[in-house]
């Protein structure tokens, strides 16, 4: 690498849930994707190779011309945790020991080995005997909350900041706060297994029979449903301290040594067992929801007051799987110390790809400090002609629109007469929210469209809200969001509006996604159309799947999504296919539907 | 570096060697024997070591091991 040569660098996130890869050239981010996304399994956690040589090719480089690749933990530091857990725990904690040692073993102890093989197949070189070489460049190893921070604090616009990073559990730190001068970022203490606040909500998600590690935000969506009756119990369950640290009881959880994440000292602290995937969800599991949340938020405002009281500044980044609690931060933005707060969108583990290779950027160019992130539309495109050339060989029946401008006009018409739309356009998000360009988008007014898109399209449970997209001038109008911009739809706020009952929840809040030319002019234009008919800036944004999907990739997973779905249109770039204008049930033959497990 | 990249690479293939030879069943005898004997020997001591530890006041602690240097940065711990 020359002094002028630009630094490309490599970040991946896998093998524990929600891989993903991301390419960084000197310290912009150019492209990421989550590894779901081309294999079509949720939450898929193995080595992001289709994602990997998608960033690759969006960078127009090879691997051989990378700086580094930069993994998003430190693994060895895991495997000491695991140990310690186990000499804390015999001998009941046998049989994880057991399920855990036989992936460790067989895979997550040789990371180094494996990352150099895998990425050696994908270059595709081979030495005389025909067998692929291992790759040979650097690998970088960044600890995970450090990787967590680094993705929050180098994308945010502040020179410096506090940075508070909350999650499950790293290799140690379950919760750490980090500080960011310039292009240093420095963590300054942690919180560490097995004292978490996102294994408490966790444990919580697994007591309310939903999937940990997926489930949290159904539990998020369900507590306005309920009344928190229950919090005295759940603070029972651990010791605050003063300074806002807490420490969770061991025998009211038993993620430490067993398969499950609640002791039987739990159930019977609560007085009911846990609640079974397909059993009914009472009044009483959503008072626990609402409970859980009330706990959690103020856990949370507790953290950042201390960070506050600690570290003083005026700006606070967060990051960890738990920032992606909306109803938290924007409790945070609202009432707590910090004058402004930047929350990365993909703020879970897949985020782990991009802190990682942006630390690592920061090692080898400290001087250097720029926007990392200028949009979170970093994930693929499809052009109008492969589109056209798919929907011809198909024999699909399809519009064709000129002009985005005309498109914009028409998608606002067709939202305007009450049509379901699947909105399909530029490159995709990275992240777990769709923001514009793989969504799913209706009209709020319409009360019924709730449960249409929730039943008939997303085939999803009925408590499920939908989140607004609103236009950004006109923000303010319809939420109370007291002039914090939320474009990555990461903050709830009460809505002042009475008639968009699709988009308010039972507790008059919305998740909200503020639109603006600057961060998607496409999307922007289509509400904007939208309000020009209609007088209302406001759509239903839900990401474009159905349950256990996710979010669709390219125009054949969008396609294949439209057909199984009740929906009335789909937007494929410029091309508009109407439902009534094709027959689903023959495209469903045609075509092989994956079948999705439930979330 | 080089030659312990090389001994990592030797170990895997030598405890997938291992795990396909011995099978499903040998291997959880092996794991299991490791467990009782090695992780139960240090479980112990563990013990006695909590036995005269105080309670904490506060749960947050000093982050000392940040990598700051490429080299820092390459290795697994």
């Amino acid at each position: 690498m020359t002094e002028k040569s630009p630094v490309y660098l490599l970040g991946l996130a896998c093998f524990y849930h929600d891989s993903s890869a991301c390419i960084t050239k000197d310290g912009v981010v150019m492209a990421a994707a989550q590894e779901e996304r081309f294999t079509r399994l949720k939450h898929d956690e193995n080595f992001p190779e289709q994602a990997i040589n998608y960033c690759l090719e969006e960078a127009g480089i090879t691997l051989d011309q990378l700086s580094g690749v930069c993994f998003y933990e430190k693994p060895l530091w895991k495997f000491e945790r695991l140990l310690l857990t186990y000499i804390q725990e015999w001998p009941r904690g046998f049989f994880s020991f057991l399920k855990a040692m036989r992936a460790w073993l067989s895979k997550k102890l040789w990371m180094e080995h494996i990352i150099r093989k895998e990425l050696g197949a994908l270059s595709g070189v081979t030495n005389k005997k025909g067998k692929s070489v291992d790759f040979a460049g650097k690998i970088y190893y960044v600890p995970h909350h450090l990787s967590h921070a680094a993705s929050t604090y180098y994308p945010s616009d502040f020179s410096n900041a506090t940075v508070l990073t909350v999650d499950g559990v790293g290799e140690w730190s379950t919760t750490s706060i980090a500080l960011g001068e310039g292009s240093k970022l420095s963590l300054k203490e942690e919180m560490v297994f097995p004292d978490s606040l996102g294994l408490l909500y966790s444990a919580f998600t697994y007591y309310l029979g939903f999937k940990v590690n997926s489930g949290e935000y159904k539990v998020m969506g369900l507590a306005p449903y309920g009344e928190a009756k229950y919090t005295d119990e759940i603070w029972q369950l651990l010791d605050v301290f003063e300074d806002g640290s807490f420490c969770l009881k061991p025998e009211f959880f038993a993620y430490r040594y067993g398969l499950r994440m609640t002791s039987s000292k739990f159930v019977k602290h609560f007085g009911k067992p846990v609640r079974k995937a397909d059993e009914e969800l009472t009044q009483w599991h959503k008072d626990m929801a609402a409970s859980l949340q009330q706990v959690a938020e103020e856990l949370m405002l507790k953290l950042v007051e201390y960070a506050h009281g600690q570290y003083g500044g005026k700006n606070l980044c967060l990051s960890g799987g738990v920032a992606l609690n909306c109803v938290a931060n924007g409790r945070i933005v609202r009432e707590g110390p910090f004058e402004k707060v930047y929350i990365f969108p993909a703020a879970g583990d897949a985020g782990g790809s991009v802190g990682a290779a942006l630390y690592v950027d920061s090692i080898i160019k400290p001087e250097r400090k720029v926007k990392s992130v200028e949009t979170i539309y970093l994930g693929p495109e499809f052009s109008n002609k492969t589109i056209e050339s798919f929907l011809q060989e198909s024999g699909i029946k399809f519009a064709k629109i000129d002009s985005d401008n005309e498109r914009s006009q028409k998608v606002g018409e067709l939202l305007a007469a009450n049509k379901v739309i699947g909105l399909f356009q530029g490159r995709m998000e990275f992240g777990p929210r769709a923001l514009g360009n793989r969504s799913i988008i209706a009209d709020p007014r319409q009360s019924e469209n709730w449960k249409r898109v929730n039943i008939k399209i997303k085939f999803r449970e009925d408590f499920r809200p939908f989140a607004p997209s609103v236009m950004a001038d006109k923000a303010q109008e319809i939420f109370d969001l007291r002039d914090v911009e939320s474009p990555y739809m990461l903050l709830t706020a009460g809505t002042k509006a009475k008639d968009l009952p699709a988009i308010t929840h039972v507790n008059n809040s919305a998740r909200i996604q503020t639109v603006s030319p600057k961060d998607n002019k496409p999307y922007y234009d289509v509400i904007s159309a939208f309000n020009e008919i209609t007088g209302c800036p406001v759509v239903i944004n839900t990401s474009f799947n159905v349950r256990g999907e996710p979010i669709v990739c390219d125009h054949v997973d969008a396609f294949k999504c439209f057909i199984r779905t009740d929906m009335d249109i789909l937007v494929l770039e410029n091309f508009i296919i109407n439902a009534e204008e094709i027959d689903k049930e023959f495209f469903k033959t045609k075509f092989e539907l994956e079948t999705f497990a439930d979330d | 570096m080089d030659s312990l990249k090389a001994l990592g690479s030797k170990l895997w293939d030598g405890w997938m060697w291992f795990a396909e030879k011995v099978g499903w069943v040998n291997e959880h005898i092996f794991l299991g024997i490791v467990y009782f004997i090695f992780i139960g020997i240090y479980a112990l001591i563990y013990d006695l070591i909590l036995l005269f530890k105080s309670k904490p006041k506060t749960m947050w602690r000093a982050f000392e091991h940040q990598p700051e240097t490429l080299e820092a940065l390459e290795k697994q711990f």
